[in-house]
């Protein structure tokens, strides 16, 4: 088997055994025996509280991965990741933002996709030299997500304390109030990313090797970036609207699937399975308490993407010397 | 065969004029080299025939039709385009490298035909790193490296072939096997050859045409009637250099001298 069919494959099962663990262990732990006899409480517990929690985790981590990836390709550099270029921020700000004015966690959702519209016109208008040049790109995006996430606690500051316990909940990256109405949500804007991201595959490779090299095929370097810069902000948002901001799924996934692969580019299919099983395992790990208290599922992805971002960061410093 | 033409050709880049009202026909089927001092405007002329920087004024014509009016797409298979000093991303080995010139063929889902894969075998054998395919790029010699990129762009399958520089960081051994492989390009498939070179003596040994450019403007054409001269060289670089003849090729060579005590 080919490296890179045998890291997709790895990787499919390592989701299939992080899904089935989580639906099945736990606590309670469900007897397959006892969902023959059609037992209400074990389905109920299953397709109503286990079963979105898991799909949600999977959809939202293919979705984050999928766009981290494409954006680290097509912006050359792989601090270019969608939670560190602002769109996380601006979907996070535009969804406390709408819990604040509109006083209830439910308008998250619309919240978190104004937010990220208003990032990415923003990152688009101030980064608009010669067509979006990937340099001013990153460190716009890098001030933008700065100064959103200081709006964003202003604006938690400023939330009578009941709001606020549940916006900060929010932020913390969660999928703990999932429902199959999120599934419903991310899962279609997942597919529908992943074609597009799919039918500009000839136009990426070509865009990886530079603006010129591309206009050499023929394609305009400034059109392909906009498509897909916008729809990467589009799953991000969706993926914050069902579930907050997970950091660092986005930013780790493309790394990983490339040095497992051992291969260059968004490889969607892997970088999406590895959004995947990084998001389910962390799912997985909040339900498990630690000094009694159960810790959302953001803080296990920042727990790892930190570190591996300080690497990235020390080696390109290293290399740049 | 394909026929490139500049009229009046005038092109501004950040407020400056680059080039100035150039007007001269590319010989079809021949190898065309354009040199000039640094910052001559040589490399944005190239640039102009790959449509990577637009006329401010005039046109740049492939085969009579304005490059403007003809698109993108349709361009590209008919004309490749080398930048100078390509730097291939981390990782990315040479068959896939070379895989990419084949984007003004492919479909948007990046699937490669049988012809494809055909067009990919061919250009690897041509310029001789069949045997590297499954090698990382930035692993690879200078010399192998920037076959590797020849070889993407003769994937493309075009009559044209624009390279800007191609043998600058080459050693000697390398710099003459790109030559002789353009050489053989030219001859065998009568394909139509520009290229920026720094070495005056490179370009009057192995170019058809060559042509000086300085401070924006078109210093002198040399064709099959006009060869190269220490008179024109003194006109495009303001150095006076030593004239003789090859001894075994009809090419003049240049000399430089030393400064005089």
């Amino acid at each position: 088997m080919t490296r890179p069919n045998l890291s997709l494959t790895l990787a499919g099962i390592l989701l299939c055994s992080i899904a089935v663990f989580r639906l099945l262990g736990g606590d309670p732990p469900i007897d397959l025996e006892r969902l023959a006899g059609a037992d209400a409480l074990e389905w109920t517990i299953l397709l109503q509280m286990r079963g979105p929690r898991v799909f949600l985790a999977i959809c939202v981590g293919a979705a984050l991965g999928l766009a981290g990836s494409v954006l680290q390709v097509v912006l050359r550099n792989p601090l270019a990741s969608p939670d560190i270029i602002g769109f996380s921020a601006g979907s996070a700000a535009g969804a406390v933002a709408f819990i604040l004015v509109f006083g209830s966690v439910s308008a998250a959702m619309a919240g978190a996709y104004i937010g990220g519209a208003v990032t990415l016109v923003f990152l688009f208008a101030f980064a608009w030299r010669r067509g979006l040049s990937q340099t001013s790109v990153i460190l716009i995006g890098v001030a933008l997500s700065l100064v959103l996430t200081a709006a964003t606690d202003v604006m938690l500051s400023l939330s009578p304390p009941l709001t606020a316990g549940e916006t900060a909940l929010f932020l913390s990256g969660s999928f703990a109030a999932a429902d199959w109405n999120a599934v419903a949500l991310i899962l279609p804007i997942g597919l529908a990313g992943a074609i597009l991201f799919l039918s500009f595959s000839a136009a990426i490779g070509s865009l990886e090797l530079g603006d010129e090299v591309a206009v050499g095929h023929g394609l305009d370097p400034t059109r392909i970036r906009v498509w897909l810069t916008g729809s990467a902000a589009l799953l991000v948002a969706s993926a914050t609207a069902v579930a907050g901001p997970i950091p660092f799924v986005a930013f780790l996934a493309g790394p990983i699937a490339r040095l497992a692969s051992g291969r260059t580019g968004p490889v969607l299919a892997l970088s999406a399975m590895t959004g995947a099983v990084l998001a389910t395992g962390a799912e997985a790990l909040s339900t498990i308490r630690f000094l009694d208290v159960g810790l959302p599922a953001g803080i296990f992805t920042a727990a790892l993407g930190g570190p591996v971002m300080l690497m990235l960061v020390l080696r390109s410093a290293r290399m740049s010397k | 065969m394909i026929s490139l033409s500049t009229h009046d050709l005038t092109i501004d880049l950040g407020g400056r004029t680059v080039l100035r009202s150039i007007s001269f026909t590319v010989p079809a089927g021949g190898i065309t080299a354009i040199v000039g001092p640094n910052g001559s405007g040589k490399s944005t002329l190239l640039r102009a025939f790959a449509s990577i920087v637009q006329p401010s004024a005039g046109q740049v014509r492939l085969d009579g039709q304005d490059l403007r009016n003809i698109r993108p797409r349709s361009r590209a298979r008919q004309i490749a385009f080398l930048r100078q000093n390509p730097q291939a991303p981390e990782g990315l080995r040479v068959r896939s490298l070379v895989e990419r010139g084949r984007a003004p063929h492919q479909g948007r889902w990046g699937i490669l035909s049988k012809a494809d894969q055909e067009a990919v075998d061919g250009a690897m054998a041509r310029v001789g790193i069949a045997d590297l395919q499954d090698r990382v790029v930035t692993d690879l010699s200078g010399g192998q490296q920037q076959r590797a990129w020849i070889a993407m762009a003769l994937a493309q399958d075009t009559a044209g072939l624009l390279l800007d520089e191609p043998t600058t960081f080459l050693d000697p051994a390398h710099q003459l096997e790109i030559l002789n492989l353009l050489t053989r390009l030219k001859r065998e498939d009568r394909r139509t050859i520009v290229m920026v070179l720094h070495d005056i003596n490179l370009a009057s040994v192995f170019a058809d045409t060559i042509v000086g450019v300085r401070q924006g403007g078109l210093v002198f054409v040399t064709g099959p009637d006009r060869q190269l001269s220490s008179d024109m060289i003194q006109d495009l670089f303001d150095i006076d250099m030593l004239q003789i003849e090859h001894p075994t090729e009809n090419a003049p060579l240049f000399l430089s001298r030393r400064e005089s005590a």
